[in-house]
């Protein structure tokens, strides 16, 4: 969904933070919560520890971010039935939470590659951290996750990011960002005291543009009286009604013959 | 016409005088030639919080195409797909949280999905920027500093000169070993934030040194021609 945004940093010699349109996620903050809050209850018992978990606000990547965000990252695919999900976790925060899960500190463990014991402890984890994406995803049938080569087509993307005990990011890629719902902010109702200036306005027939630049001090214009019954109400510059204008009560009058159809 | 070594070298001083004239537009270039710097360095205000002003004698560092270390003066710098670059678009060197040199760079991550908000760098020239999350049980959301790094300066024996590139950056001359360290710390003073130095060639000077070796390079051609016209003569008299 397109929105009208400023940008992030001001550009220019004026550091001016220009308006400019964003494509934001349609995706509820309240159900990364849900997903979050599960993650951290999984990893506190996975872990043996209490764990301390913010989130990135969801955003729909550009299709040149998709790899820097995927580059060197382990993925997870979680089919759901609204949408597929996939678990990023990249080189060093699967470096990190294998450690963390086997009490290794990282700088012993260095740069060597994932043991196949090692590969299968994160898979299992991937699955339980899994079970808590239903509130982005859908309902499951199973609690399997399937190793993905790529995330071509996913749209969404948001991160948890783990604060203690071990500093990592866990991406949550979705294959669809839900639809926005129109809804109207403001009620009719809420319009109902705007004061708006009423004009009453009288059709005096046809008249040739020659007659009009001939028009002197002095000249007179034939007005047909059936045109005198020819009055249209407007408000802020909208016709509202077409109807007769005369004096009733020593006062202007407006008789609405016919309501215009508007919206 | 034949291109003797007097005028070859003329031309030289024509190339070295408009080299120092286009220095004139570059942020804390320093001339080739003495005559035409400015009595003292001048730096101008700049909203830019990514703009900062090197203590005197002392340069940013920066890597070339090549991968050669550069030495520039101009502190206006930029973040570009994650990368702090100077005004060349070179990535700019500093200490890494870690404590290693190398480029300083933001997260990837939070580069490539643009949320990198207002990166600044302080007078310790520390470059860091905010960064904000929410916490999943109260909602609360909280902007946090990253720092990304801090930026290294290196100064020269007195005396050095650099050896000029394209006129905003210069390379340590052959044996001379740079003395690098960071702002604010043991012999360096701090970076000025939101600062930009003006170059150090005097405009007026440059263009009037530049039309000087244009006019010498004119006299010497004039030579040149009137000493070929009376050999030809006197070859022409001996016939």
């Amino acid at each position: 969904m397109k929105v009208l945004a400023f940008a992030r940093s001001g550009a220019g010699a004026d550091r001016l933070r220009r308006a400019r349109f964003e494509t934001r996620s349609s995706l509820p903050v309240s159900a990364v919560c849900v997903v979050a809050s599960g993650v951290r209850e999984t990893l506190a018992s996975l872990l043996g520890a209490p764990v301390v978990l913010r989130f990135f606000d969801p955003a729909i990547p550009l299709p040149q971010a998709w790899p820097i965000i995927t580059g060197d990252a382990a993925l997870y695919r979680v089919r759901g039935s609204v949408a597929d999900a996939a678990l990023v976790l990249r080189r060093r925060d699967a470096d990190a939470l294998v450690c963390a899960l086997f009490g290794e500190s990282q700088e012993a463990r260095a740069q060597r590659e994932l043991s196949p014991l090692e590969r299968e402890v994160l898979h299992r984890t991937a699955q339980a951290l899994a079970a808590n994406l239903a509130a982005v995803c859908g309902q499951r049938e199973t609690n399997a996750v399937e190793p993905l080569a790529g995330v071509d087509g996913y749209v969404t993307f948001f991160e948890l990011q783990v604060e203690e005990p071990v500093a990592l990011r866990i991406g949550v890629a979705l294959s669809a960002d839900p639809k926005p719902e129109p809804r109207g902010s403001l009620e009719i109702g809420a319009l109902s005291n705007v004061e708006v200036s009423a004009v009453a306005s009288l059709d005096a027939g046809v008249i040739e543009a020659g007659a009009v630049a001939r028009l002197a001090a002095g000249s007179s214009l034939p007005v047909r009286l059936r045109n005198l019954e020819r009055c249209s109400l407007r408000g802020a510059g909208v016709r509202l009604a077409r109807g007769i204008c005369g004096v009733r009560g020593g006062r202007y009058a407006f008789v609405a013959g016919a309501a215009e159809d508007r919206v | 016409m034949f291109l003797d070594a007097p005028l070859g070298a003329a031309l030289d001083r024509i190339a070295e005088r408009a080299a120092d004239v286009r220095r004139a537009f570059v942020p804390g270039a320093v001339p080739e030639h003495d005559d035409v710097a400015t009595p003292a360095a001048s730096s101008a205000f700049t909203l830019d919080p990514l703009s900062v002003c090197a203590p005197e004698g002392t340069y940013f560092l920066s890597t070339g195409a090549r991968g050669e270390t550069a030495y520039s003066r101009d502190g206006a710098f930029a973040i570009r797909e994650g990368r702090l670059v100077d005004g060349s678009g070179r990535p700019v060197l500093g200490t890494l949280p870690s404590g290693e040199r190398g480029e300083l760079r933001a997260d990837a991550v939070d580069a490539a999905l643009g949320r990198i908000a207002d990166a600044r760098i302080r007078p310790d020239g520390t470059l860091a920027y905010m960064r904000t999350t929410t916490d999943p049980r109260t909602g609360e959301r909280q902007a946090r500093q990253i720092v990304v790094g801090r930026l290294l300066v290196a100064c020269f024996p007195a005396g050095t000169r650099l050896q000029a590139r394209d006129g905003d950056a210069g390379a340590a001359p052959a044996g001379v070993v740079a003395d690098v360290g960071s702002p604010g710390e043991g012999r360096f003073a701090r970076v000025v934030p939101m600062q930009r130095e003006r170059s150090r060639v005097d405009l007026d000077q440059s263009l009037a040194r530049l039309k000087e070796a244009y006019v010498a390079f004119e006299a010497m051609q004039a030579a040149q021609t009137a000493r070929g016209r009376l050999g030809k003569t006197a070859m022409d008299l001996l016939k």
